[in-house]
């Protein structure tokens, strides 16, 4: 302990001090030297982040980082309640003003929210390295490099032999067992249509191959693929067989040689959700056809490069050169360049750099922590304004009644009480809610200390943030206040009666737009409900723990 | 008492050994007259080199270090009195009535036993000392708690007249000592200041209460310790500090110096003593205690309880006056026939052992000094003797 105060500056024990002697409440939260080491220790975070090795190949997932950072911050968490509730003056002197009671609240939960910067401090540290390891540009270019080049390398893929391949290929069935066999083999991401109809109706082409009999073209030469390979695999005693396996070459030739269309996995490479402006599928795509219909060369340099960009992001990409490729992609057997290696990478390179973690992007991430930092503020302000026993005794009923309540729903749902036990639960906890914050009312009449009062007004202290936004929702769900359900049954009878009704457009935006009003309306409802405890309801409910403490007890 | 005694109060302690007494009332005296307030931070450095000095040593200080000290302070105290009016400095403050109780009663009830304590009037005065003694389980502690606003009444009523009528804020002016304080964290000084500041004591006024308390009470080398570091006594004298830091007018204490020594004891009632008779805020203070001899020493006033009930609740001082005999604890190398043969036919009413020492009961007429001259005359090897006839310590030897 001596150690830590010695990391503290004079000024800042002068600002103890003064803090102590004129604001012994604020000094008792201890805000002002857990700001200061939180300053520290996020500096020491951000030094972690600058010495974890972060570079193409590789850099630790910004998300575990967090997610280990959490346990250090909760170490953290826990011996700052402990220091803040050491010095309590609440349990004899709590009456305060209403500003220095909400001031205290808000406090609190600011420490709280702080705390949780120790994970994102490491988090976006080695997030931004690693965002910045390429270039924006750079890696746009890369990866439409890569894109364009990816044809050239058949995949890595498996499949799957379907039966109905097996009974059109009755013949050679008899050689594979006909059973299900795990091929591997180097076309599983191309794929060849019959025209260039098809090829522009390819997902509804693919809808009808799920449901049609007659195996598609590319089953087919997938299937001859799938048999060459294993006729050429000599490590098989039974099933080498040289002579099959040419003919089923020859087969595939055959249709390589008629069927030239081919529609490989456009923008493979292209990380999902980035919002880079990278090749489209469709540019992609249209470049790869003018250049097989043009029956353009492989263009060697850029082969080369791609090669050389793969590697740059995984050590596991091997440089065989452009004759190499070129010599695999005759062949038709699967790279061995191992191209695809770098695609996760790539992958997590452009997550980084938008920041598409849950702990930066998700609102409800936000909302959590938020919610979970006011709730263990608020029970750290009941904790030191009252006896233990009560606080204790409200934090296992908040924990159990909800338990109860379900044992109890589920007990009586239908058989006794005519609503489903959902109901039974959403309605019964809003009846203890509202029986929790209706006999706050009497508490000023109490002529001596009540531990069932006491327990009761921390109880109600926790949901009185929290009641208006549940009671919207009861009456959203329960009573269609906003006519959603109305609207969307309205639109479903439109729909049913006739699919192409003109009205239809209007009323569905009518309805995303109801939606949007809804939510907006429950986050109000939500931090209106907390900011509205915060600075006007937390003093009063502070008030009340002071007058508990102050009456005489009984026993 | 005005200026002027507490005056020649102070050049009689510089006469005698006890230095510690007179720098702890110099420091009362120029803290309890407003035109003797300049003086306070002098007369706080005489003690805080009356308790360094003491420090280096061991016990109380001798030699050059101490006549330097005694020749300041009777500097000071010269200076005080050249002061115009300081010697006809104003009396204490008029003793007001800081709580008031008449046929309180409060009733418990578990397993089959009932307990009822009272009816209690009590009436406490600033500037005074109420003691409350009795056995084990007799309520002392329930009537403490009564007056510290801590525990509900079933019958009668109660005031405070000092203290506000909401009951937070009265609760925020009794000061309330356990018999078992509860932990605290942090430093002494931290908690002094933050008591202090939490009392409204705020700046300067702050440090410089929080300092002369330190002084005052001869905590200033502990100030800088933790709970695990203080001896219970000195968590005593703490818990004495932090109330008396924010000048309380009640003071509730529960058996305080149960877990004393006897040095302990005495410095502490000693203090307690000054507490009730300062000038300036002087306070109304209670406690309970088994050692009765010592609380009868300070004590203006006794409340005996036996079963919740007052078996005497009045002055120490008024206590059996209209006795018809007096009652003596004595123990030596003597047998009892040689102790009624001693006393004479007729003088001993009763004489009983107790276990520990003989217990005797004379007539009214025979009182401690005609007892003591028949011992001696009968060459009694006497190693302990007591007069209890005016103590409540008597009444435990009644039955119930």
């Amino acid at each position: 302990m001596n150690a830590l105060r010695k990391l503290v500056p004079d000024l800042l024990w002068s600002w103890d001090l003064r803090l102590l002697q004129d604001h012994p409440r604020l000094w008792a939260t201890r805000f002002h030297l857990h700001a200061w080491f939180l300053l520290l220790l996020n500096a020491a975070a951000v030094a972690v982040g600058l010495l974890i090795r972060v570079d193409h190949h590789r850099f630790p997932n910004p998300e575990g980082l967090f997610a280990y950072m959490l346990v250090p911050a909760a170490a953290y968490a826990a011996f700052w309640v402990y220091r803040a509730a050491r010095f309590n003056a609440e349990k004899r002197f709590g009456r305060h003003s209403a500003i220095s009671d909400a001031a205290e609240l808000l406090i609190l939960w600011a420490s709280l929210l702080l705390i949780l910067s120790l994970p994102f401090t490491l988090a976006f540290t080695v997030a931004q390295r690693a965002a910045h390891l390429t270039p924006d540009a750079q890696s746009t270019a890369e990866v439409d490099l890569l894109n364009e080049q990816a044809p050239w390398f058949y995949g890595h893929d498996e499949y799957w032999e379907e039966p109905e391949l097996a009974e059109v290929h009755a013949a050679e069935a008899a050689a594979a067992g006909g059973s299900r066999t795990k091929a591997p083999q180097g076309a599983g991401s191309h794929r060849f249509f019959r025209s260039l109809q098809e090829y522009r109706l390819r997902h509804d082409a693919a809808e009808r191959a799920r449901t049609s009999e007659v195996p598609e073209l590319h089953d087919i030469y997938e299937g001859y693929l799938s048999r060459a390979a294993y006729a050429m695999d000599s490590t098989d005693r039974n099933g080498y067989a040289p002579d099959t396996a040419r003919l089923y070459l020859a087969k595939a030739d055959s249709i390589e040689r008629s069927r030239p269309l081919l529609y490989i996995h456009h923008g493979w490479y292209t990380p999902a959700g980035s919002t880079l402006p990278y090749l489209a599928d469709s540019l992609l795509e249209q470049r790869y056809l003018q250049r097989v219909a043009a029956g353009a060369p492989m263009d060697t340099a850029a082969v080369t490069k791609a090669l050389a960009i793969a590697r740059k992001y995984h050590g596991g990409v091997r440089l065989i050169g452009a004759e190499g490729v070129q010599r695999e992609f005759d062949r038709r057997v699967r790279s061995s360049a191992q191209l695809r290696l770098a695609r996760l990478q790539l992958e997590r390179i452009a997550r980084a750099k938008e920041m598409r973690y849950f702990f930066w992007d998700e609102e409800g991430f936000f909302h959590a922590i938020a919610l979970l930092s006011l709730a263990l503020a608020l029970l750290l302000t009941a904790f030191k304004s009252l006896y233990w026993q009560p606080f204790l005794i409200a934090v296992i009923t908040g924990a159990l009644t909800p338990v109860l309540l379900l044992v109890f729903a589920l007990i009586v749902e239908r058989d006794v009480l005519p609503w489903s036990d959902d109901d039974i639960m959403a309605y019964g906890h809003w009846l203890l809610m509202a029986a929790m914050i209706a006999q706050l009312a009497t508490v000023r009449r109490l002529r001596a200390y009540s531990t069932r009062r006491a327990v009761m007004t921390v109880l109600a202290s926790a949901v009185l943030p929290f009641f208006a936004l549940f009671t919207l929702l009861l009456l959203h769900e329960g009573f269609d206040v906003f006519g959603r359900d109305r609207l969307s049954a309205a639109i479903s009878e439109i729909a049913l009666s006739d699919p192409d009704d003109p009205r239809l457009p209007a009323l569905n935006a009518a309805l995303t737009a109801l939606q949007q009003r809804i939510h907006r309306t429950m986050m109000a409802a939500l931090w209106g409900g907390v900011a509205f405890y915060a600075l006007l309801l937390h003093p009063v409910l502070k008030g009340l723990y002071a007058h508990l403490m102050a009456l005489p007890e009984r026993r | 008492m005005s200026a002027h005694h507490r005056i020649e109060e102070l050049r009689a302690l510089l006469k005698g050994t006890d230095l510690s007494l007179a720098t702890r009332r110099l420091m009362d005296l120029c803290d309890d007259y407003e035109t003797l307030h300049d003086l306070r931070q002098p007369a706080m450095q005489l003690r805080a080199e009356y308790n360094l000095g003491r420090d280096l040593g061991a016990g109380e200080m001798n030699g050059d270090r101490a006549q330097a000290i005694r020749t300041r302070v009777s500097e000071l105290l010269s200076a005080i009195a050249a002061r115009p009016g300081s010697a006809n400095g104003p009396a204490a403050t008029a003793a007001e009535t800081a709580y008031r109780s008449a046929a309180l009663t409060k009733h418990f009830s578990s397993g089959g036993h009932r307990f009822t304590l009272g009816p209690i009037d009590l009436e406490l005065r600033t500037g005074e000392i109420t003691g409350v003694v009795g056995e084990n389980g007799n309520g002392k502690t329930t009537l403490l708690r009564q007056v510290a606003g801590m525990l509900d009444h079933d019958g009668g009523t109660q005031q405070w007249p000092l203290a506000p009528a909401d009951p937070y804020a009265r609760r925020a002016t009794i000061a309330w000592i356990p018999q078992r304080s509860a932990r605290w964290y942090g430093t002494l000084l931290q908690n002094l200041r933050f008591t202090a500041a939490i009392h409204g004591i705020a700046g300067d006024a702050n440090e410089d209460r929080v300092q002369y308390t330190l002084h005052r009470l001869g905590l200033t080398r502990f100030a800088h310790l933790s709970w695990n570091e203080l001896s219970s006594g000195y968590k005593l004298r703490f818990e004495l500090a932090r109330m008396v830091v924010w000048r309380p007018r009640l003071l509730v204490l529960d058996e305080p110096i149960a877990n004393l020594d006897l040095q302990a004891q005495q410095l502490f009632l000693q203090d307690l003593c000054h507490l009730a008779s300062a000038a300036r805020d002087p306070v109304a203070i209670i406690l309970s205690s088994q050692q009765l001899h010592e609380i009868e020493s300070i004590a203006d006033r006794i409340i005996f309880l036996r079963n919740g009930r007052p078996m005497y609740s009045g002055s120490t001082a008024a206590f059996d006056q209209d006795r018809s005999s007096n009652v003596f604890e004595l123990k030596g190398a003597v047998d009892r026939s040689r102790l009624l043969a001693a006393l004479g036919e007729g003088n001993a009413l009763a004489l009983d052992d107790t276990g520990l020492v003989w217990r005797l009961i004379t007539p009214r007429a025979i009182g401690p000094r005609e007892v003591l001259r028949a011992l001696t005359a009968a060459e009694a090897e006497v190693s302990y003797f007591r007069d209890i006839s005016t103590s409540t310590r008597k009444l435990f030897h009644q039955d119930p």
